[in-house]
């Protein structure tokens, strides 16, 4: 008997802090052979319960100082994550910038506008704390959250931990690195040599990549995006990358945004001032705007109406149907 | 009956392993310990945040909240340097007192830095600190730009009012918020020999002058045209109430 109290007691000791029950498995992400590896950080592989508690948090209002907004609020799934509003604060001011789609941040190299955030993981702790976003801090969500649901027990299983800044911003860019989308009409004519695709949208994808438009130089394949910052010539009060270099030559530049899925991720450009693709094809057509660090790539295109409607025609087959529509990317209540 | 008693006393002492395993065998020894205390004043009186001051433009106003980050502060003796502490955030209202255990030692100087350096600060993820460091998520308390990630090295707000009336309600609000690496600033202080053996301690008062931040003979700030700042918004604001900041620290 004795025997037996001795083993619990010391059975106890050395496994008390263990989390019973759950048990997480690693998880590989469906990419096409078209995009490159990703390089997972370390620490941060994908694992079941890392992806389940990042998608939780994603669509947590309680990561709102009032209690009613998410990220999947800005960040709504058919929309291709995005809201379909011009800008997405929640107040007033000159920052307010048009919600960016999500899809295939496992390979930007950097986020934000102006390129200020090194990692996906960092990016997780803005829109928490940005008072014109959630609005709230990192204490206060690990205060509402910790004994709420099954946090502490996921994150016990996902990161081996409990709930804290390292666990959410880990695990929200978990859930985000597996928001890969490559499955539109154009990828399945242009890499996997469909036949489904019109002498319209042909027309417009020779367009695209011509010499002419240059548009793919700066939307370059795979992802429609060199991730370097160009102004277009929009005089507004945002000065875009000048914020974070100090430099009046990078006053209205902004991160070249990926062009998947922008059917529908309307209304369009930094501050949301164009409301169609039409528009924004006319927009580059006549040459973009006039603020003096404009990319002198940006200019008179001549297009004809046909090659307007090309344009818009091929653009419309960058959306990935499948990727909008996927379940796994939606919260349990939404399912 | 023996081999019980026996037992009973191996099975005590090997429970008493395990609870105590890690209790602190070592006899005490005496700390020996530099304190650093930091005074905040204004025109050399104790600074008060009930107070109105004025600047050299006749301006009138409050100050109602000063943080910094002190950051690498060593000893040197002769080419030999010793950290004593990496990063510390204050709150500078009223005189605070930043103590630290160190090793016997002998030195004529010490330096710090205000601010974070570089290699702490830019690409720095801060949710990798454990909370109780300055430098977490929720050590930092408030000093960490999130959208162009760094520390905020200094933040000086208050109030002011520009009539000069002396009933008048200071109504508008200042605010300096002060980062990024170009403004990092590292202060060096004469000591004179200072010799620590084990169990000794030296204080060092260190006035903090915050009326150099707005009263300076080779840069005063006109609150009716510089009172705003977060760095990237006016980086040369930022850069003149960076150079008066740390002109305001003087080894007493």
């Amino acid at each position: 008997m004795r025997i037996l109290v001795f083993f619990f007691l010391v059975a106890g000791i050395l496994f008390g802090c263990a989390e019973p029950g759950l048990q997480d498995k690693p998880i590989s992400f469906k990419q096409p052979h078209y995009f490159p590896p990703i390089n997972f950080p370390e620490g941060n592989e994908p694992t079941q319960f890392r992806f389940e508690l990042g998608k939780k948090l994603f669509y947590e209002k309680q990561l709102s100082k009032n209690e009613d907004q998410s990220c999947a609020s800005c960040h709504r799934l058919p929309a291709a994550f995005t809201d379909g509003r011009a800008v997405s604060s929640f107040h007033e001011n000159e920052f307010a910038r048009n919600a960016p789609t999500l899809g295939n941040l496992a390979w930007s190299p950097y986020f934000m506008s102006e390129g200020g955030v090194p990692t996906l993981e960092l990016q997780a702790l803005g829109p928490i704390h940005e008072k014109h976003e959630l609005a709230l801090n990192m204490e206060g969500v690990i205060d509402r959250l910790k004994s709420r649901g099954n946090y502490s027990a996921l994150s016990q299983a996902a990161y081996g931990r409990e709930l804290d800044a390292f666990v959410i911003t880990r695990a929200l860019a978990c859930f985000e690195r597996a928001l890969i989308s490559g499955d539109s009409k154009f990828d399945r004519y242009y890499f996997l040599k469909s036949n489904d695709y019109s002498e319209l949208e042909k027309r417009g994808m020779e367009l695209f990549f011509s010499e002419r438009t240059q548009c793919g130089s700066c939307h370059a394949l795979p992802f429609f995006t060199d991730y370097q910052f160009y102004s277009l010539g929009l005089e507004d009060a945002d000065i875009g990358l000048e914020r974070r270099t100090y430099s009046a030559a990078d006053r209205g530049k902004f991160k070249t945004p990926t062009l998947r899925n922008i059917e529908l991720t309307a209304p369009y450009m930094h501050n949301g001032s164009m409301s169609s693709l039409e528009e924004v094809v006319s927009f580059y057509n006549n040459g973009g705007g006039t603020r003096s660090t404009k990319d002198s790539r940006v200019k008179a295109l001549n297009f004809s109406k046909e090659e307007e409607a090309a344009l818009v025609a091929f653009l419309k087959t960058l959306t990935d149907w499948n990727f909008v529509q996927h379940e796994k990317f939606l919260s349990a209540e939404e399912d | 009956m023996k081999m019980k008693i026996v037992n009973n006393y191996f099975f005590v002492v090997l429970l008493s392993v395990f609870f105590m395993a890690c209790g602190d065998d070592n006899p005490a020894t005496p700390e020996t310990k530099v304190h650093l205390k930091f005074i905040p004043t204004f025109n050399g009186q104790p600074l008060s945040i009930d107070s109105v001051y004025t600047n050299a433009f006749g301006q009138q106003l409050r100050v109602e909240n000063i943080q910094f980050y002190l950051s690498n502060i060593y000893t040197h003796n002769g080419s030999d340097s010793t950290l004593l502490k990496q990063a510390f955030l204050f709150t500078l209202l009223e005189p605070q007192t930043l103590s630290l255990n160190v090793s016997p030692q002998t030195f004529s100087s010490l330096s710090f830095g205000v601010g974070v350096p570089g290699s702490l600060n830019k690409n720095v993820d801060p949710s990798q600190y454990a909370n109780s460091n300055p430098l977490s998520v929720q050590g930092s308390n408030g000093m960490f730009w999130y959208w162009n990630t760094g520390y905020i090295f200094v933040k000086v707000e208050g109030r002011y009012e520009l009539t000069g009336s002396p009933n008048a309600p200071l109504m508008d609000s200042y605010a300096f918020h002060l980062g990024d690496d170009p403004l990092y600033r590292v202060l060096h202080f004469n000591t004179g020999n200072v010799s620590l053996a084990e169990g000794d301690s030296r204080t060092f008062n260190i006035e903090v002058a915050i009326d150099s931040v707005f009263n300076r003979p080779v840069d005063s700030i006109d609150l009716s045209i510089d009172n705003l700042t977060h760095t990237t918004s006016n980086f040369p604001l930022a850069e003149r109430v960076t150079n008066n900041f740390v002109s305001a620290f003087h080894l007493q």
